[in-house]
């Protein structure tokens, strides 16, 4: 089993999608050839999707839709005729700042039309919402409460992976969506006071997080 | 009335459509200001959150259009997104200039719509209208239907407009421009 990993974070290798790919990858068997790509660098290349038998996108929500770095490495592998494998399939795990692991749905369509013009395999995939805990809860073991719902999701999709079972039809693909095990007003409140801790090390106040340049 | 449209040149149907939009803007005797994402490119946003928390509310790139676009953006009374359907959404150098909007939102939070959004930062945002073409199939039309009304909720929104998915009817432009942003 050859596996493609895509990070499609322009932050790259330092983002939670990042991560997300390396906790697929601890839940998969130690035999798994995998190779990644950060569709955020500027050199990144279209590969060869022949090469492989599965394709994991990681990728944080950009304005409710896929970002546009890793729009444009699609639309390269869509130009290039080297991206069409019928027997590719296909997962997608999409995270947002927002506590709703669902607001990453449209995120996920826009995967499974992906490989609805390039003939690719759809398999379906997450959504995670509090999606910049995934990198701050990084030393919390992976049992713990908080993360739960993160590890039963990923630990679903790896299955998925696993077993390669039969092409769902179209509209049945997987749809799991989920977020931390932690209180939507503590999300917002712990979310905004990290703003304000990380802004006051730049020496913007609180008054000037609110600034209005452009009036 | 003063309208932002994005739009991209390299796209065959790019011309007659923003063509159309032009003539429509001078007859009403509406403002319109024109960014072209095929001959000049922004740098896609690096999430870096320097918008937020370094210099809040713009961005740290400054060797493109993004700063011009956010100030028309945000001085206008609609924004006009004009793209080819890709994969449900817009295409690459259009979303580039989407996604250099961050700067107009607030990272704070608040419920709106049953859900988690960002905080305006302005008292005042443009309505957000979606011209599409080109989508492969009818999954697609609706998840670019889905798109819009997402955006324009993030974009504080609460009258919401159909985006225009063009079907090569003569005169649908117009007479979609009329019914949503007039």
């Amino acid at each position: 089993m050859k596996i493609l990993m895509v990070n499609g974070s322009p932050r790259g290798e330092k983002s939670n999608s990042m991560e997300i790919l390396r906790l697929v990858e601890s839940l998969l068997p130690a035999e798994a050839d995998i190779d990644y790509i950060n569709t955020g660098e500027k050199k990144s290349k279209v590969p060869d999707l022949n090469e492989y038998s599965t394709l994991v996108f990681a990728y944080p929500l950009y304005i409710d839709a896929l970002p546009g770095s890793m729009l444009g490495w699609m639309e390269a592998c869509e130009k290039d005729e080297k991206g069409r494998n019928p027997v590719l399939n296909v997962y997608a795990l999409a995270n947002c700042g927002f506590w709703e692991g669902k607001q990453n749905h449209i995120a996920l369509d826009m995967v499974g039309s992906f490989c609805r013009r390039l003939g690719l395999t759809w398999k379906g995939g997450g959504g995670i919402g509090t999606g910049e805990m995934i990198l701050g809860l990084k030393d919390v073991p992976r049992q713990a409460g908080i993360r739960r719902p993160i590890f039963n999701l990923l630990n679903d999709i790896a299955r998925e992976i696993m077993m390669s079972g039969e092409n769902p039809e179209p509209g049945n693909e997987i749809r799991l969506y989920t977020q931390h095990a932690f209180p939507w007003i503590l999300y917002k409140y712990s979310g905004e006071a990290g703003w304000r801790k990380q802004a006051r090390k730049n020496r913007i106040g609180r008054r000037a997080i609110f600034a209005r340049p452009y009036i | 009335m003063k309208i932002t449209m994005i739009y991209d040149s390299r796209e065959e149907e790019a011309g007659r459509i923003t063509g159309e939009v032009e003539k429509w803007t001078l007859s009403q005797g509406y403002e319109l200001l024109s960014f072209d994402s095929g001959t000049r490119e922004v740098s896609h946003c690096i999430g870096c959150f320097g918008c937020w928390l370094k210099t809040p509310g713009v961005c740290i790139h400054k060797r493109d259009e993004g700063e011009d676009f956010l100030k028309a953006v945000i001085s206008s009374d609609y924004v006009l997104r004009v793209s080819r359907i890709v994969y449900g959404g817009f295409s690459t150098s259009v979303k580039n200039y989407t996604d250099r909007l961050l700067p107009l939102i607030h990272p704070y939070f608040e419920r709106r719509d049953g859900q988690m959004h960002h905080k305006p930062r302005y008292k005042k945002y443009p309505g957000l209208l979606s011209l599409g073409w080109g989508a492969f199939d009818e999954i697609e039309e609706g998840t670019f239907s889905a798109l819009s009304r997402a955006n324009q909720i993030n974009f504080f929104q609460s009258d919401l407009k159909a985006p225009l998915i063009l079907r090569n009817r003569e005169g649908e432009i117009g007479e979609w421009l009329v019914r949503e942003a007039v």
